[in-house]
């Protein structure tokens, strides 16, 4: 996936990509859902905590009554970590001189540059994205031996590698196009309520809901 | 960050909302896939509704910070270039189709 994703971004691809998706800088206003209420008066912060607030309570509606405590808290840890890229980052931009630029976490190009920088570390330097890969395995590998839940898995057959290679360099390239995967666009572009996270995250949604339904159920058409 | 240099400061803030989010991923379940797997298969919409707790939570987060002016928004790499709707929609239906392809075998399978 980080693969495809640098393939698209700056690899062979890039041309016809540009060429098909020009990149344009948008020196006037932000893309900002906020920024476009904000025009009516109503400074652009507001808009962007009411609407959190709104979320988040309609998220807590979805429990029915089930026990939800711990999705909650989760939930919450995610929101902070991706809040605290903007701060850490911001907070290095600013006292430092060497121009790093803002980011949080996302996880297409970042993929990409762990494995650019594995290849050229000594004449490299080491980044939030490097940083922030190595952390989600370390991390990650740390909650499944906590939960005596650590294993070794392979692909069941040659199908089952192909389908799995097949669908990650397609999130590589549809991330790269979409400016971001499920958590870039998804949840750091939704922090800053650019227009752009709630189409994409409807995007994702519906070619998630088709990709399973081949999976599971195929698409035999019913006697 | 005198001692560690700037590059290496953020790949260390990187590294620990990084290990946060592993440890979400394993210990709380938190998963994209799963989370419209349960919702569409499992009639369990939990996991969407803590996908939605952390977009609140990211976006209060984040205005909170846009409002005390602690970060600029116009520095945010998302809301500086204009946006191309038909490259966000190809590019999330080839994302969100290519993350169900690689459903590991027991996902599908449980559902046989």
């Amino acid at each position: 996936m980080g693969l495809s994703a640098y393939f698209v971004m700056s690899g062979p691809l890039a041309h016809l990509r540009v060429m098909l998706f020009p990149v344009v800088p948008s020196s006037e206003t932000s893309q900002g859902l906020a920024q476009l209420l904000g025009d009516f008066g109503v400074a652009p912060w507001v808009v962007g905590i009411v609407a959190g607030a709104i979320i988040v309570l309609a998220s807590l509606r979805t429990a029915r009554g089930k026990p939800f405590q711990s999705y909650a808290l989760w939930g919450a840890l995610v929101g902070l970590a991706i809040t605290s890229g903007w701060v850490g980052t911001h907070w290095v931009a600013t006292v430092g001189f060497d121009g790093e630029t803002i980011r949080t976490h996302t996880f297409a190009a970042p993929v990409g540059d762990t494995i650019f920088y594995s290849m050229t570390a000594s004449g490299n330097t080491v980044s939030f994205s490097v940083g922030s890969v190595v952390g989600v395995i370390i991390g990650a590998a740390f909650g499944s031996m906590f939960k005596k839940q650590f294993r070794w898995e392979a692909c069941e057959d040659p199908r089952e590698l192909k389908r799995q290679i097949f669908g990650a360099a397609l999130m590589g390239v549809g991330a790269i196009l979409a400016v971001g995967c499920s958590v870039g666009q998804g949840i750091a572009a939704f922090s800053v309520l650019a227009y752009s996270a709630p189409v994409t995250l409807i995007a994702i949604f519906c070619g998630a809901a088709f990709g399973l339904r081949q999976l599971i159920t195929g698409f035999k058409v019913a006697p | 960050m005198e001692v560690l240099g700037e590059a290496n400061t953020i790949a260390l803030i990187g590294l620990l909302g990084g290990i946060a989010l592993g440890l979400a991923a394993r210990l709380g379940r938190f998963c994209t896939l799963g989370a419209i797997e349960d919702y569409l298969y499992g009639a369990d919409p939990r996991r969407m509704g803590m996908w939605g707790v952390s977009v609140g939570v990211a976006i209060i987060g984040t205005q909170v910070l846009l409002g005390t002016a602690f970060v600029e928004g116009s520095d945010v790499a998302y809301l500086s270039r204009a946006w191309n709707p038909l490259s966000t929609v190809i590019g999330g239906l080839l994302f969100g189709y290519g993350m169900a392809l690689t459903a590991t075998a027991a996902t599908v399978r449980s559902h046989d």
